[in-house]
């Protein structure tokens, strides 16, 4: 069973333990589930090589993309621009920060806060359409932002890029070490995960799967499709902008084409190869699909055959991901 | 024919028309339903009663006319907005979340009657916990009167058809609606499910004091629950009044009751 949900059992206090939120009903901590969860985040501590970190702090930024993403992508609506949003948090963030001298910590709320501004009014907009209409639109808007951020050459530095980024630092303690940065990104991750795992128990969290399943019945009894998508949309922005944010912190250098469309696809391929219906989806995605091509290094021209590939096996073999290989059936018979 | 008292209709439709391209598909429909009342919507396929349905709760914007609701207009709404003023409606497919468990789908129904927008239901407040073990309550009470109570944590794609159909109904009602707009609830139910369907909106109507407009061909259903009757041909209103008076109007009876398939309607 998912292994947050067992992990951190989030129960509000004073609430009854009913069973109808039953997918949501928080389940008891169970020691397999701490146990791996534990392990996992450990596993880069016992290796202790700076690879190892680095591929380590990369999953935690793509898992809090990635499970990002998979709000919207629960609530009906698959985007191409969430790439670009990531973009976007990182380059508000270096400015911020290297550009004003501003704390990390108000980089990073601006960086959420930016992204997320962003997708509302584009939302707003565009949320009329739906399904491929919506795909296509959101593909225009990643191109656009990525050539804003290639000509506004005064803010961006073009296609050079910003370099010299400053490293994360809070409260005057700059992460500088790699076990160090890996043991905050850990943290974060784990907080965004727990996050999510309340909010999908909350109403707004049933709203956006109502509007997911089935958006018909969902308008006609009272859950505003649109709304619900706007919401999901602007939530899953504001995280796209956080990743974005320790993404330059951590790198020092962002450039546009770190935030293209390849980076886009790379996130919904993440996230279907995960599961993108179970909040642990985007952790499995990320841990799976990120060191993924370090194995074919060799041959850097062909990883993205193996990104292709594992989107075409999972998508014949394992529709729902690979996080349904121990709930997925279980769940149909519950 | 006004509705009795000087009590103002819940649901007043007048003038409503829809046009596909060449096809009026719903002309000049005038209708009104009263508090608590009963009314049935009947005619031959492709009368446009589906699509009168869906000009009432706004999944279609209408070419000409108006919806009142509680003497406030509605036309040109979203759906989910005339379900928050106290109209809602079932489909005539079955139409649940088919992952989520029986109980799961009462209260997705139930979401609407929730104050705030989703803006705000993801901060947990103490009246938002009030107002969610209330819904919990309200799930329980339909989940008993719908006779669907054993079935509460089966998921609901895992459901037998007429199950699934009357489940469609209930989230209908668990949206607290002042109407309750039914699309061919008795569809594709056997002559048990029928009746259990039958006695499930008289249960709700006594529990609640719903109104209720629906279409169905089933004419055993239709006369047996209804108040007042409109027939629909072809887009146009060609009769109303008590079942009585529709079974002995010349008119239905040419246009639809005596019609060659009337007998496996």
């Amino acid at each position: 069973m998912n292994l947050i949900k067992t992990a951190f059992p989030l129960t509000p206090e004073g609430a009854k333990p009913e069973q109808i939120r039953g997918s949501a009903a928080p389940k008891p901590l169970t020691f397999v589930g701490a146990g791996l969860l534990a392990t996992l985040i450990c596993l880069p501590f016992i290796l202790n090589q700076a690879f190892s970190y680095h591929l380590a702090i990369f999953i935690c930024i793509n898992t809090i993309v990635v499970v990002s993403l998979s709000l919207l992508a629960r609530a009906g609506q698959i985007s191409l621009c969430h790439g670009a949003l990531v973009g976007v948090g990182a380059y508000v963030s270096a400015a911020m920060v290297k550009g004003l001298g501003l704390p990390f910590l108000v980089g990073a709320a601006m960086a959420m806060i930016c992204a997320a501004l962003l997708a509302y009014l584009l939302g707003r907009i565009v949320l009329r359409l739906q399904g491929v209409y919506f795909v296509l639109i959101t593909f225009a808007f990643s191109e656009l932002v990525r050539l804003v951020l290639l000509e506004w050459v005064d803010i961006t530095g073009g296609a050079n890029g910003i370099t010299n980024i400053p490293a994360i630092s809070i409260a005057g303690y700059a992460f500088k070490e790699k076990p160090a940065i890996y043991a905050g990104m850990a943290l974060v991750t784990v907080a965004v995960l727990a996050f999510f795992r309340h909010f999908y128990s909350t109403p707004a969290g049933e709203a956006v799967d109502a509007v997911g399943e089935n958006p018909a019945l969902a308008e006609s009894s009272g859950i505003g499709v649109h709304r619900t998508q706007l919401f999901s949309f602007t939530l899953a922005s504001a995280f796209a902008g956080l990743g974005g944010s320790l993404m330059a912190h951590y790198l020092g250098y962002i450039s546009p084409e770190s935030f293209n469309m390849h980076y886009s696809v790379a996130l919904i391929v993440m996230m279907v190869v995960g599961g993108r219906k179970y909040l642990l989806g985007g952790l499995i995605g990320a841990a799976v699909m990120t060191p993924l091509p370090e194995f074919f290094r060799s041959a850097v021209e062909t990883q993205d055959i193996f990104y292709g590939v594992a989107l075409i096996l999972i998508l014949r073999f394992l529709p729902q991901g690979l996080a349904s290989i121990r709930t997925g059936r279980g769940k149909e018979s519950a | 024919m006004m509705p009795s008292g000087n009590q103002k209709p819940l649901l007043q439709v007048q003038g409503l028309t829809k046009r596909f391209g060449g096809l009026l598909a719903v002309s000049d429909l005038a209708l009104h339903v009263g508090h608590n009342e009963v009314v049935g919507l009947i005619g031959p396929n492709g009368a446009g009663k589906s699509t009168a349905f869906n000009l009432i709760n706004g999944t279609l914007r209408p070419t000409a006319g108006r919806v009142h609701l509680d003497d406030q207009e509605v036309t040109g709404l979203r759906p989910s907005e005339i379900v928050r003023r106290g109209l809602a409606r079932t489909f005539q497919s079955t139409s649940v979340y088919p992952d989520a468990t029986v109980a799961q789908n009462l209260l997705r129904g139930a979401l609407s009657t929730l104050p705030g927008s989703i803006w705000t239901h993801t901060i947990t407040t103490h009246a938002r916990r009030a107002a969610l073990r209330r819904i919990e309550c309200d799930v329980d009470e339909i989940l008993e009167l719908s006779g669907l109570g054993p079935q509460r944590h089966v998921a609901a794609g895992a459901l037998a058809y007429g199950h699934q159909k009357l489940l469609g109904v209930a989230i209908g009602f668990a949206t607290r609606p002042k109407i309750l707009l039914l699309d061919e609830p008795a569809a594709g139910l056997n002559g048990e499910e029928c009746a259990e369907l039958g006695r499930l909106l008289q249960r709700l109507q006594t529990h609640r004091g719903i109104a209720v407009l629906f279409v169905e061909h089933h004419m055993a259903v239709v006369m047996a629950l209804c108040q007042r009757i409109y027939v629909l041909v072809q887009g146009r209103k060609i009769a109303e009044g008590t079942p009585q008076q529709i079974q002995a109007d010349p008119a239905v009876i040419e246009a639809y009751l005596g019609a060659p398939d009337y007998a496996h309607a």
